[in-house]
Order: C-alpha cells, then structure tokens, then sequence
C-alpha cells in the first residue's frame, strides 16, 4: 500500500474506530438483530472510509459518522415499511392523548415515582424502546443515548429542528406509556385512571418569547 | 411576566436537554420555586430520562465484528475503494489501471479536482434523494411510451435484469433547468436513478473520468452518493445511488450496450 494510502487507513482507524461501540449499539436498536446490525454499521463504515477525504479531520466526527449510518439504515432498511410505521404512530397518537401529563392528577398517585422510574429494568427499557417506531426510536437514541445536542440531530437526520423537538417529544412519551404498560404487566404499579392532558409538541421559545410580549 | 404552566409542560424537555440559554432558564426555574404541582412533573421527567440513561445498555461491539470490520477495511484498500488521497486544490494525475470484471472497460487516468463538484450531480443527487413517488410503473416499454412527448429527447429505459436490477418505475424530473425521465431502479435493493435529459449546449464536467466504450463517462461523489453521467448522442445520462463506483460502472457499460 503507498504510504500515503497507509496514513489515510491509519487515520480513519484513529478517529473512526473510538464510535465503533456506540455505532453498534445504534445499529443494534434500529435492525433489533446482530446479524442485520453487523451489516448495516460495516456498510456505513465502509462508506465512511471511502468518503473520509470529505471529511474535515478535527470537526465533529461522531456526528459524521452518525449521519452517515442514519442514510444507510433508512435507504436500506426503512424504506419499504415506511407506510407500515405511520400507521402505527397514529394509532399510538390516540393514546398519547389519554396520557397524563396535567398535574390535576399528582405524579405520586398516577406512578409512585419510585416504583417506575427505578425498577425499570434495562431489559424493559430495551424492550420497550424496540418497540416504538424507528423515526421517534432513532431521536431518543440520539439525544438520550448518544447525548447529542437538537442541532445535531437536525443534521443528522436531515430535518428541522422543529421535527426533532417533536419526535423527540413523541417518543419519550411513547417509550413512558410501553414502559409503564410493562410495570403494569409486571405487577409493580396499579393503572390509574388517565386524566385530560394537551398533549401538544413543545413550542419554540421565539415564539413563546414574542406572545409573552404581546400579553403583556 | 413569567412563565405559566403550560408552558412549563411544553417546554420541560428543552429545559432537561439543556438546549435552554441562561435567561429562558432563569425564568423556567423561576415558576418552579413558586409552582410545586410543576415542580414535581420536571422532578418526574428529570427522573425519568436519568433513569433511561442508566438502563440503556451500551454493548460493545464483539471482538468478531470488530475483525470482520477490520478484514472489510483491508479488502477496501486491496481494490482502490478507500478515501481518495487529498489533492488540495493541485491537478493530481494518478496513474490508476483498474480492470473492471469481464473485460467491460479500462479506466485510463484518473485526474482529481477539489472542490469541483459537478452542478449536474448535486441536482441529481437531491432529486434521488426525495424519494418522489412514480408516476407510472411496468415494463421498460412501458416507460419509454409513457415519456413519448413529455420530454424532449427520446427515452430509452436501460434494462438493468441481467445485473440483478428491477424497473421500479419513473415519473416526469427536472435537470438543469429541462424536463427529464426519472427512471428508478432496485439493484440489490439499493435505490439507483437514472435521469434521462436533453445534454444540447449543456456542459459536462467532473472531478473524475472514465472512458467506456469510447465515451467519456464523468464521475462524481457527493455526501455518500455516485453520482456517474455522461452524454450519448446528444441525450444526456445520469446513474445516481451510493452503490460504489464500480458497480454503477457496470450498469452504465450494460445500458451502453444496449
């Protein structure tokens, strides 16, 4: 190999190879098998390494991985049940309605916090954040998981920020409901009756800034 | 002034997230010393995403994948696959000798340019990428009477089956500024476009060339896609996907062919 080819090698191995595990476990959580993930992140890592002379070494190559292994999965995997999905979510959207979210109802009494949010199990958690949709799956493992910041996120997904705030939004409510349909099942809370809620995507603070004024 | 419940609700996983700036916040922590009901649904929400970030497992990737990965790498920089060496703004001429399967073609020299990205690549590019849906769908016959007065150069639809490719269907594009046939095919189940356009007094140019069967075929790679067009007999070709270079080589030598 010539010398400078043997640099390029080298150096992707140094800046690329430090997200290989997180690049997995993405992988892992979006194809929900090891055989489909292995292929998935050794396709996105194969292009990345033939595109790596478009990449500006020093800049944020976590994300540039990821959005490179986000392309790959929807072209390869997601596509063909995209409509699949959308049913789905609307059929979930109606339960997101009922969901408590009002504080007429005390948080105590509709899921003695404790109980929920410590005996989670990550075998629940996994579970239940398999069973969302890949679109809202994908936004909270990039935030939740991967810690990346909403801007990151839009370029990663290719999407406005508003859309990221949404799914985002969407899907922590819906990874809340599996998991406290989970603990239900388990025996660990009793099911409360859900009270009225809005049930609204979050708002930009722009806005929320400029009717402020308008009231005042 | 000062923020109001509702608001709260909406806003709590900006706040959590961090994505707040210092006077939003301020104002959000504001109503929460003086709001408990509010108090207690943040403390819920706070719990809950520290405690998802516990759960979640994050396994490391097995020591197999890792050498399979590692082997996938070797085989990329045995056959030319790897980055293309920097050539920082100079003409690098490189001597490449690639010998394509079965005789297809021989690639002749490879010249790179920076930063030159061809305008008729990058539109192609975003139009594949849209994912529009077809217009009509069916045989490559099909296809080619459908495009018959819809654009303005004759369309003949490549027929890509013996590569183990499938007519998807295709609707009416645009490209440069002029109507095209939007041709979309699955080669092993990768989405390829072909755009099939007028080239008349439209320029070509690219950071790389090929020639196959005696025709310049220029070469283009943008945000993970090939992009590989040229022009035959003043109708104008463009093969977008991000299957690699070679392979997009061998469909466009099979629709020369034909």
């Amino acid at each position: 190999m010539l010398g400078k080819a043997r640099k390029l090698r080298s150096d992707f191995e140094r800046e690329v190879l430090p997200h290989a595990d997180a690049l997995w476990g993405t992988a892992l959580r979006l194809t929900r098998n090891e055989r489909d993930a292995e292929d998935l992140v050794q396709e996105a890592l194969l292009r990345a390494y033939r595109f790596f002379h478009r990449f500006e070494q020093g800049s944020n190559c976590k994300a540039w991985l990821f959005k490179i292994l986000t392309n790959t999965f929807i072209t390869r995997y997601h596509k063909e049940r995209r409509l699949q999905e959308t049913a789905l979510t609307a059929a979930q959207e109606d339960a997101l309605t009922e969901d408590i979210l009002s504080h007429e109802v005390s948080h105590s009494a509709r899921d003695p916090e404790g109980a929920l949010a410590q005996r989670m199990l990550s075998d629940d958690v996994q579970r239940a954040l398999e069973s969302i949709p890949e679109e809202f799956r994908l936004a909270v493992i990039l935030c939740d998981v991967e810690e990346f910041s909403y801007k990151e996120i839009a370029d990663i997904l290719d999407c406005p920020i508003g859309t990221v705030m949404s799914r985002l939004y969407r899907g922590r409510r819906l990874l809340a409901r599996a998991l406290h349909d989970y603990a239900v099942e388990l025996g660990i809370i009793n099911p409360v009756q859900a009270a009225q809620s809005t049930g609204e995507p979050p708002i930009d603070m722009a806005k929320y800034r400029r009717e402020r004024k308008q009231g005042e | 002034m000062g923020m109001r419940c509702a608001d709260v609700q909406k806003l709590v996983h900006l706040y959590l997230d961090d994505e707040f700036e210092e006077a939003d916040r301020a104002l959000l922590e504001r109503h929460l010393l003086e709001c408990s009901p509010c108090r207690e649904m943040v403390a819920f929400e706070k719990s809950f995403k520290s405690s998802l970030r516990a759960r979640i497992r994050r396994p490391m990737m097995p020591a197999e994948v890792r050498a399979r990965l590692v082997q996938a790498l070797d085989r990329a920089d045995a056959t030319h696959q790897g980055p293309v060496p920097r050539a920082r703004g100079r003409v690098v001429v490189v001597g490449g000798s690639l010998m394509l399967a079965a005789g297809l073609a021989i690639v002749v020299g490879t010249v790179i340019r920076e930063g030159d990205d061809s305008a008729i690549a990058i539109e192609a590019i975003r139009s594949h990428e849209k994912n529009l849906p077809v217009e009509i769908d069916g045989s490559e016959d099909k296809v080619k009477t459908f495009f018959a007065g819809r654009v303005p150069v004759p369309v003949h639809p490549p027929r890509l089956s013996v590569l183990g490719g499938s007519l998807v269907g295709a609707r009416i594009g645009h490209l440069k500024g002029r109507d095209a046939a939007q041709i979309v095919y699955r080669v092993n189940n990768t989405p390829v476009t072909v755009h099939v356009f007028d080239a008349a007094g439209l320029p070509m140019s690219a950071p790389r060339k090929r020639i196959l069967s005696d025709r310049e075929i220029f070469v283009d790679s943008v945000r993970g896609y090939n992009v590989v067009f040229f022009r035959d007999r003043g109708v104008g070709y463009a093969f977008t996907s991000d299957l690699e270079e070679n392979d997009m080589l061998r469909l466009v030598s099979t629709s020369l062919g034909q």
